[in-house]
């Protein structure tokens, strides 16, 4: 016989007299465990790989503790020619030979029992409900490994289990570290299986090491351990710097990552720095759901430098507000200022407060009430502002011609569109009757239909001078654009630079309310076949000025426009991680960043 | 003369804080038989485990066969048959396990020799070498270093915690297997008329060196006169380790 | 008879062992061309180191006793039993003489001295016939 099949042979006749009492000593925990699962998991699946498990669990902690300790002593198998190389595999060999036998022996005896002895017999407890997962027995084999690599750093083979879940529960402290921090392990498989090597690589080459190496000399009993705990610890750096690169990367993401996302951001009032949040859209959390937590930075547009702010990781700041770290928040605000007063003064929502420009700065538009707050109405197409407070009933639009807050009547079947120099233009949806449009006069409450709107009209937004933007046709086909003049009727054709009065498939203004060029155009958007695509409205020249430069389907979410540093240029986010400034009435596009 | 089998020079192991061996040199040639002779806990058996690899020297060298032990254990093992006080092996080992495992390692066995040892010596062979008496638990391990034909021998203690009879058994074992060709024998013991029978050459250990080294004559003649060759070896004895310690 | 050594008597191993075969010689159990045990034998048996008993041989070699053939051992020469005889007892003859002497010297009366003498004769001549070298006898000798 050749010496692996005799070191295999001396395993074996060493760990025999145990093996066969494990042969006995399974079917009998077998049976004892039997009586405490349910029959109805028992009689599906439940029981057979539960109890491969617990076959497993036995044979890990019965033979692996001695197994390498056992050479270590003033033994025979030591003083041979030859290194413990032989013996170590030999041991390995056995391991891995055994405990999967265990694994099919504890489940064929489990089925040998279910079948021998009637479920009647059976008492229901509810251990067998759960559903075992493979990686569990998995991980008890490969915690042999450990056990049987800590095993020849003690003598006393008693402690190898506990010190082997005591170790492991130290190295598993950075990736435990790493998952919790960056809860999406489980969805990247490289790292899962860089983790997993190591997991089973490691024990096998420190145990290697520490028996064949640090077994060479008798010594004392930490001899081997001296040889094999710093391997260990070379073997871990990987890790641990897996795990500090896994957690600074999470928390200090590079916009210039192609993994990267770019949400929400705005240009600054310097027209150079712009500040975005970052977000690794990859991740996902331990329930497969994105990260919400995303990382403010600020990125200067001319150098290309990028910074976090607000400590990066874990800043609760939402991004309009990070303005006051650079200039004035609420002149930042009056910037972006989504509404125009008749007067042509701006008007906007801070702090919950309605505000407007005064002569010595900014003043409340409407006086404080303590115990109301500003929102933006949402409801049908018209952002205006609405106080809330004093119940849920308590809600209140502000009309800027009336300049008063009136109180809102929901209606189901009525959608507010505009607030109109000559009253409130609903979309009144008709279920039997066709759908129509009314006006309603908030001050002597009466409504009349408006006759200057006809039913194929589709009204889009109002316009800062009291005027509606109207395309020709309510289905989702083609239309023209009109300017209609709510007061007497009158029908302004809206052109589009280049193209003339043609159809368009749709106009809308951005969601967002900030989306003002700096002498307060409107930014909207024009859908059509190519796209869409944004525009700046210029009202006086009844004319939408696109910006030809970018172009994509879903304009409008996916890319953010940041600001305007001039009223011909745009500065936007495409494809959730470019910067580009396109230029209006043109096809001009400029990257600029990532550099 | 040849070259030496084992040589040990300047060979220094520290446990602890305790030097074991303090600069030993020993030479042992082919075809003797070399008795270390010392007090217990001298570090005579530190010396033949350093010669096995078992050990590493803090400092010194040791070769067997021009050998390095500590870097090349396994082929310095191969050279040397060795006999542990106390026979080492597994408990549920007979000798023809031990046979088995050694013919696999050792290059040099002899199959035939190995049975003609078992015969000679008496070992049964099916019966686990822990469950016999110490005495044939001894011969087992001998026949088991013998069988492999080796150039060195080493046997630690080889009749320490032997009854009268099994002592003279496993004597007379070691004996009849002493005339073989070149080999050399190193024998630790601390029994005087054991080395006295047997030794070629006497080494008397104290204080972690070799305080007499020479043919037993040599070293008996430099004991104080006395008539008789035990009792001259035992005054040599006497006279190179400090009485304290041969007393305690 | 059974060839022993005492590390502990006066005379040293090999001595004894040359003393041993010249003894048996005298004594007429070994005759002229017996051959010896070999070497390895002999030295089991008296638990000796086998090269104390190739000195003894050695030593007889010399004395005329014995001869070496190549290969097939040691045999005792024609003139080995008279050399035997004659240097034993003459050895043995005045070593006899000085113990009776010292005996005289000592007030023993003849008719004692004589009575040890049958006794001790009396005694030899049944134990000779009856020692196989082949069966250890113990370890008292060494103790």
């Amino acid at each position: 016989m050749n010496r692996v099949g005799i070191n295999l042979w001396r395993e074996w006749r060493e760990n025999r007299r145990l093996l066969v009492t494990l042969l006995v000593l399974i079917p009998l925990v077998g049976l004892g465990a039997m009586f405490y699962f349910p029959a109805k998991h028992v009689g599906k699946s439940g029981f057979a790989p539960w109890m491969g498990l617990v076959a497993i669990a036995i044979t890990v902690m019965t033979t692996t503790p001695a197994l390498t300790s056992r050479d270590l002593g003033r033994s025979f198998a030591r003083r041979l020619p030859g290194t413990l190389a032989g013996p170590w595999f030999a041991k390995l060999l056995l391991v891995t030979i055994v405990t999967p036998l265990a694994f099919l022996y504890g489940a064929a005896c489990a089925e040998g029992l279910r079948l021998c002895i009637p479920e009647k017999a059976w008492r229901p407890t509810t251990l067998a409900s759960y559903e075992l997962p493979l990686w569990l027995s998995l991980a008890v084999f490969v915690g042999g490994f450990w056990v049987q690599c800590v095993s020849t750093w003690l003598r006393a083979q008693l402690i190898a289990i506990p010190a082997a879940a005591a170790l492991l529960a130290l190295l598993a402290l950075p990736v435990w570290w790493a998952v919790e921090i960056t809860p999406d392990l489980a969805y990247h498989l490289v790292d899962l299986v860089a983790v997993g090597a190591y997991l089973v690589l490691a024990p096998l080459l420190v145990g290697a090491w520490s028996f064949i190496r640090g077994g060479r000399f008798e010594g004392r009993a930490w001899t081997p351990a001296l040889a094999g705990v710093p391997l260990l610890i070379l073997l871990s750096l990987p890790v641990w710097g897996w795990s500090t690169h896994r957690v600074l990367a999470w928390r200090h993401p590079d916009p210039r990552d192609p993994g990267i996302r770019m949400v929400a951001g705005y240009l600054d009032a310097d027209g150079e720095t712009v500040w975005v949040h970052l977000l690794n859209p990859q991740t996902r959390d331990l329930m497969g759901r994105q990260p919400k937590q995303a990382i403010p930075i600020r990125i200067n547009l001319t150098t290309g430098a990028y910074e976090e702010v607000d400590g990066g990781y874990g800043s609760r700041l939402s991004l309009p507000k990070t303005i006051g770290t650079s200039t004035d928040t609420e002149l930042f605000t009056r910037q972006f200022a989504p509404w125009r007063l008749p007067d042509g003064r701006r008007a906007w929502i801070w702090n919950d407060a309605l505000r407007t420009d005064g002569p010595e700065g900014p003043v409340d538009l409407v006086a404080q009430d303590p115990e109301c707050m500003w929102t933006v109405h949402f409801r049908g197409l018209t952002r205006v502002p609405a106080r809330v407070g004093r119940g849920i009933e308590h809600y209140e639009l502000y009309d800027r011609y009336r300049d008063r807050l009136i109180p809102y009547r929901y209606e189901r079947d009525s959608l507010l569109m505009a607030i109109l120099p000559t009253g409130w233009l609903h979309w009144q949806l008709g279920f039997w009757a066709p759908s129509r449009w009314t006006l309603w006069d908030p001050l002597t409450d009466t409504t009349v239909t408006p006759p200057w709107l006809t039913d194929a009209d589709r009204v889009l937004f109002a316009t800062d001078d009291g005027r509606v933007v109207v395309r020709d046709s309510i289905q989702e086909t083609l239309g023209r654009l009109w300017i209609v003049d709510a007061t007497d009727g009158t029908r302004t054709p809206l052109g589009i630079t280049n193209r003339g009065h043609a159809p368009v498939r749709g106009l809308s203004p951005w969601s967002s309310p900030r989306l003002r060029t700096p002498s307060g155009h409107l930014a909207v958007r024009i859908h059509d076949e190519g796209g869409t695509t944004l525009a700046r409205l210029d009202l006086e020249r009844a004319l939408l000025v696109p910006a030809n430069g970018h172009t994509e389907p879903n304009l409008g979410f996916d890319p953010e426009v940041l600001g305007f540093p001039d009223d011909d240029h745009v500065i936007m986010v495409t494809n959730q991680r470019s910067i580009v400034r396109l230029r209006f009435g043109s096809s001009e596009a400029t990257h600029l960043f990532p550099r | 003369m040849s070259e030496a089998i084992l040589r040990c020079e300047n060979v220094v192991k520290r446990f602890r804080r305790q030097t074991v061996l303090d600069g030993t040199d020993l030479d042992v040639q082919p075809g003797e038989v070399t008795v270390l002779l010392g007090p217990n806990g001298v570090g005579k058996s530190t010396l033949l485990r350093c010669a096995m690899g078992l050990v590493r020297p803090d400092g010194g060298s040791i070769r067997i066969a021009g050998i390095d032990p500590a870097r090349n254990p396994g082929h310095a093992r191969e050279k040397i048959g060795y006999v542990p006080d106390v026979p080492d092996v597994s408990a549920w080992m007979t000798l023809r396990d031990v046979y088995r495992i050694c013919a696999a390692w050792y290059p040099s066995w002899d199959a035939a020799e190995a049975s003609r040892l078992a015969d000679v010596l008496a070992i049964p062979d099916r019966t686990p070498i822990a469950t016999q008496s110490r005495g044939q638990g001894m011969k087992a391990m001998l026949a088991a270093a013998l069988a492999i034909r080796p150039p060195l021998l080493l046997l630690d203690e080889p009749f320490a915690g032997l009854d009268p009879i099994a002592r003279e058994d496993v004597l007379r074992g070691i004996i009849g297997e002493l005339r073989d060709a070149d080999r050399a024998v190193l024998c630790t013991t601390h029994d005087l008329d054991v080395a006295s029978r047997i030794a070629d050459r006497v080494a008397i250990m104290a204080d972690g060196r070799i305080a007499r080294h020479g043919t037993f004559e040599d070293v008996i003649e430099r004991a104080p006169e006395s008539a008789r060759d035990v009792s001259r070896l035992r005054d040599a004895y006497v006279d190179a380790v400090d009485p304290q310690e041969v007393l305690s | 008879m059974r060839c022993t050594v005492d590390p502990n008597r006066d005379t040293p191993p090999s001595r004894q062992v040359v003393d041993f075969v010249l003894d048996a010689l005298a004594r007429g159990e070994l005759r002229a061309s017996d051959r010896l045990p070999s070497v390895r034998e002999l030295a089991v048996t008296a638990m000796v180191n086998p090269n104390t008993i190739s000195k003894a041989y050695r030593e007889l070699a010399l004395r005329g006793v014995v001869y070496g053939r190549n290969g097939a051992g040691v045999f005792v020469t024609e003139e080995g039993p008279g050399l035997a005889r004659s240097t034993r007892c003459d050895a043995t003859r005045e070593a006899v003489r000085h113990a009776i002497e010292d005996a005289v010297g000592a007030g023993h009366d003849e008719d004692a001295l004589r009575a040890i003498l049958d006794e001790v004769i009396t005694r030899s001549a049944i134990q000779t016939p009856t020692v196989d070298p082949a069966v250890p006898t113990g370890g008292e000798s060494h103790e």
